[in-house]
């Protein structure tokens, strides 16, 4: 059944209620959303070879209701690194997120750590962005991984700075990633 | 017509609303739309003083600064009276004597405005953003995320911009997705990244 209209108010009261299972969909319209939150402190090594070193805590796991959508990825990650460390972004462990312009280079990422000559005590915050097809309706999970842009490994600090998981002048922060499906 | 209901359910648990129309409610987001630039490219950014909010700018410099076109974000609201929270989120190395500006077809809407009613002074120095002071304008791009909420008073297409400029006497360089060292193809310490547009229709 299709009906037109130009207005939809609820019969009484401020709301429309949407059976839980069900959705309302138009494109353009994020239609659901998932969200992840770490405030665990620890440390990875971010390499030269491979395709990153997934920051497993940050994993996001998401099941598009249609393959036309585009999956909105968004972490915003407290850490301390060197700044020859990139973000990469797998899906599924299959890394997609880069500059595939340029292409799978150990250089080629998507942001990399600021420059601040400092690697030892004060953390920084980094938004890292990246638009996924959809392509099916089968969940996946994204990961958001580091890697070394050069020869060296260099420890990656998450939420915390390289010297400590937290002490005086030596910071402790939150991560956070975030899916929104957008409706194709 | 005005349907007025308690409850609604779709075929198969979806109710979907052909496209291009929209069912929405205040403080929704209606539609997202972006961009995403992966081009290396070095843009000479000058340092134009003056203009106010509302100049139009037809070139790619003007007194907003020099618009770095492949973020280019086009947005057509649904409704006239929506927001539109636009963001760029860009990879680049650049010296720290650079503001950042937003423009709405070539128009200055997106700036530390110098005047309390926000509408008059726009010197070289402000901006809705600033590089980052790192020391390194060599091998490390930076990257920042420069937010604005606009209200284009549109059902038309618009296209929302990045712009550079120089806030000091001298032009600076500004470098998308790569570094000053090696900005074409990138070497080892030399990282090359992605920029992004963004702009999300959120209903009034």
């Amino acid at each position: 059944m299709s009906t037109t209209l130009r207005n939809l108010e609820p019969r009484s009261g401020n709301e429309i209620v949407f059976n839980a299972a069900h959705q309302m969909q138009h494109q353009g319209k994020v239609v659901q959303t998932i969200t992840t939150t770490t405030h665990t402190r620890t440390t990875y090594t971010a390499s030269g070879s491979g395709n990153g070193t997934q920051i497993t805590q940050l994993n996001l796991t998401i099941t598009p209701y249609r393959a036309d959508s585009t999956i909105w990825l968004r972490w915003t990650v407290a850490y301390e690194a060197h700044h020859e460390v990139i973000f990469l972004v797998q899906r599924d462990s299959t890394l997609i997120g880069y500059n595939t312009d340029l292409g799978n280079n150990r250089w080629s990422g998507i942001v990399t750590a600021q420059y601040d000559n400092d690697y030892s005590t004060t953390p920084q915050v980094s938004t890292i962005n990246w638009f996924d097809p959809a392509g099916t309706t089968a969940a996946r999970t994204y990961q958001l991984c580091v890697r070394s842009a050069s020869s060296t490994s260099y420890t990656f600090g998450l939420n915390r700075s390289l010297a400590s998981a937290g002490a005086d002048g030596q910071e402790v922060g939150v991560s956070h990633g975030i899916a929104r499906e957008i409706c194709g | 017509m005005t349907l007025k209901v308690d409850n609604i359910s779709g075929v198969s648990n979806v109710l979907r609303v052909a496209h291009p129309n929209v069912i929405y409610q205040p403080g929704q987001i209606i539609q997202v739309k972006w961009s995403r630039a992966m081009q290396r490219i070095r843009y000479n950014i000058p340092n134009n003083d003056g203009g106010s909010r509302g100049d139009v700018f037809a070139t790619g410099i003007s007194e907003g600064g020099t618009v770095i076109r492949p973020l280019d974000v086009t947005i057509q609201p649904k409704s006239l009276d929506s927001y539109i929270f636009v963001e760029f989120c860009v990879a680049y190395e650049a010296h720290h004597d650079i503001v950042f500006n937003i423009v709405r077809d070539g128009m200055l809407v997106g700036a530390a405005f110098g005047n309390v009613n926000d509408v008059v002074y726009n010197s070289r120095w402000t901006g809705a953003g600033i590089s980052r002071y790192d020391n390194n304008n060599d091998s490390t791009p930076s990257h920042i995320c420069l937010p604005w909420v606009d209200r284009p008073g549109t059902t038309s297409p618009v296209t929302y911009g990045f712009a550079a400029r120089s806030s000091g006497g001298s032009n600076h360089e500004f470098m998308l997705n790569t570094t000053y060292g090696s900005y074409l193809n990138g070497q080892d310490a030399y990282e090359v990244g992605v920029s992004f547009g963004i702009a999300q229709e959120i209903a009034f």
